[in-house]
């Protein structure tokens, strides 16, 4: 009986889920391979396997390569499904069968084909995917030891591919990064500190581009006699990282061969392989020569400050003192005490405002002669190419001109309308050496005397500039005082 | 007859406040603004019998330098050299020389004057060619 038969015949066809349904639900006799119970026990065989896996599978069988898969593969065909079971290979994969023939061909020609990762554009959903698969094609023989089919087994990569890509893209960008660093990085291998990898702050800080697979002891000779190896040696035995802040080292110029100081920050960091042993020591340097420089400037004119800070309460102390001495007007000593401070702070202000600790020359003058000015109505002529003075020349020169100023308004030029004031200055000679050569000359007013005590004025004219090597000729002609300054021109502009 | 005093020292307003407080004292007082002009008046005056120089100065010679010539060419003149930018130990100036801490109290900076000045009048002040 034909009804007993036919599901003894079946059996191979059993299970396998939507597909097994499929292929036992499908009408095969106007199919290449016939009836399912005509196929070779080859091809049962294969089918009863391809039904029970789970793993993608499918067969191509007989020339015309019809197509036979499982559940497992269903998804691989995306809307191709189920359209394309009982269908010829390369119609269902004509998108791709430039790719994927080849591979075919070579597996009825009997030849297999393992490929691990293959990128196929396909068709999903309407829209063009990239997809990455691992193939098995297998040969497979009938009764007649004639290749009738192919079977492969599939399985999708694209996630595992996709994130393999981004974990490399992350490298890369990492990479970079380290390459693009502004500090010096390297990698040093293995107990003989081998470059393993070294971007290109550190090529240039060593200067030349051949460091990789060499060992520090080819690279920096000198610097290991500067105990740097010792140092790595310790890094590298006891899996302490080394911190160096602003630590002197010599370093040979490539190009040129000189030998030039720098202080460096820098940190070797040891580095654990997976079993925690360290192999490897992360270098990274910092060249702090330039701000090395910066702190120590700083610290002098720190010094100096408080030097010049300490030394301005001594003047200030010398000021009142010499000021209140022997003086019965209080009121009159205190006008003064204000004035020759406001002077002096005046001084302070212009250094502030100038570049470095210096102060114009001309500007001080100006803000000497500026209470007494009154604009043009006295004839007020000052001469002189500007240059730029130290600290200590300027705020002498203000006490001094401000005292100039303060006589000639009470005795001299100054103190009537018809009295003119020159004050010119010029680089010249003194002694043979460079030197600012400033006079002060009043004209046109009251007949002049040499007054009969030396007052603090006249003590503070003769003594000329602070800070520097000068002759002072003060004269008390009786058309007018003439004072007049040479100052040693390199103390009147040191920053001393 | 106590010793003369020579001030050195190139501030011109702290050298007149030393000067007169030493006057005050009873001294006589000689000033220079410079090592050079130092020495001329060591020259010129040979009843000074002490020097108190400040070190930081202009010219070619500093306190220090000063001191040492003086230990030299004026060996009975008492030296006190004083600074403000730092301690000089005893080693950097001539035997016998004292330093005296900028800033210093007028007081202290006078009676240390007057005793060395008391002191070289005792040890004479013979000079040894200049």
């Amino acid at each position: 009986m034909p009804g007993k038969f036919k599901p003894a015949s079946l059996n191979f066809l059993a299970g396998g889920g939507e597909m097994g349904e499929r292929i036992r639900a499908a009408d095969w006799s106007a199919s290449p391979l016939g009836r399912p119970e005509t196929w070779p026990s080859s091809l049962k065989t294969l089918v009863q396997v391809m039904l029970m896996s789970g793993q993608p599978m499918f067969i191509a069988w007989g020339p015309e390569r019809v197509m036979l898969y499982n559940d497992g593969y269903a998804p691989m065909c995306a809307n191709r499904h189920p359209w394309a079971l009982g269908k010829p290979f390369s119609e269902v994969w004509s998108d791709i069968i430039d790719d994927v023939g080849p591979i075919m061909d070579a597996a009825y020609a009997g030849v297999p084909t393992y490929m691990d990762d293959i990128e196929f554009l396909m068709t999903r959903h309407g829209q063009q995917v990239e997809t990455h698969f691992s193939f098995g094609y297998t040969p497979v023989y009938d009764g007649q030891d004639q290749i009738a089919g192919m079977f492969c087994t599939a399985l999708e990569i694209t996630s595992e591919v996709i994130e393999a890509k981004a974990r490399k893209a992350e490298v890369l960008r990492l990479r970079e990064m380290f390459e693009q660093a502004p500090s010096a990085i390297a990698v040093l291998r293995g107990p003989a500190h081998v470059f393993e990898v070294a971007n290109s702050a550190y090529l240039r800080l060593v200067g030349r581009s051949d460091v990789l697979g060499k060992s520090v002891d080819e690279i920096m000779p000198d610097l290991l006699q500067q105990g740097f190896g010792e140092l790595l040696d310790r890094v590298y035995t006891t899996g302490e990282p080394f911190i160096g802040a602003g630590v002197p080292m010599r370093v040979i110029d490539a190009q040129t061969g000189a030998l030039t100081e720098h202080v460096m920050d820098f940190v070797y960091q040891p580095m654990r392989n997976s079993d925690g042993v360290v192999d490897a020591i992360f270098v990274e340097v910092a060249d702090a020569t330039e701000r090395h420089k910066a702190e120590r400037m700083q610290a002098v004119l720190n010094q100096e400050l408080a030097h010049r800070i300490k030394n301005q309460m001594a003047v200030v102390q010398g000021i009142v003192n010499q000021t209140l001495k022997g003086t019965t007007d209080l009121a009159a000593a205190r006008r003064l005490i204000n004035d020759r401070l406001g002077a002096l702070a005046n001084a302070h202000d212009l250094l502030v405002r100038g570049e470095g600790e210096r102060a114009s020359l001309r500007q001080i003058i100006e803000a000497a002669i500026k209470p007494y000015g009154r604009g043009g109505e006295r004839r007020i002529a000052i001469t002189g190419a500007d240059i730029e003075i130290g600290p200590r020349a300027a705020l002498s020169l203000a006490l001094i001109l401000h005292e100039l100023a303060t006589n000639s308004v009470k005795y001299g030029a100054l103190s009537t309308d018809a009295g003119h004031l020159a004050i010119c200055w010029e680089t010249g000679a003194l002694d043979g050496k460079a030197a600012l050569d400033l006079r002060w000359q009043e004209r046109g007013g009251p007949p002049v005397a040499e007054p009969s005590t030396s007052g603090f004025g006249t003590r503070l004219l003769r003594g000329g500039v602070t800070g520097a090597v000068n002759t002072v000729e003060l004269t008390y002609a009786v058309e007018g005082l003439s004072y007049r300054l040479a100052a040693d021109l390199e103390n009147v502009l040191s920053a001393q | 007859m106590t010793a003369a005093v020579l001030v050195v020292e190139d501030e011109p307003i702290i050298r007149m406040n030393v000067v007169d407080d030493l006057t005050d004292h009873c001294l006589q007082v000689f000033e220079a603004g410079t090592a050079r002009e130092a020495i001329d008046v060591l020259i010129a005056h040979p009843d000074v019998g002490v020097v108190f120089t400040d070190v930081n100065m202009p010219g070619d010679m500093d306190g220090l330098a000063l001191a040492k010539i003086v230990q030299e060419r004026f060996p009975s003149v008492r030296i006190l050299v004083t600074s403000g930018q730092r301690k000089i130990p005893a080693g950097e100036m001539p035997p016998g020389a004292i330093f005296l801490s900028k800033p210093y109290s007028h007081a202290t900076m006078a009676a240390t004057i007057l005793d060395l000045a008391s002191k070289s009048m005792t040890a004479g002040n013979e000079k040894l060619g200049h």
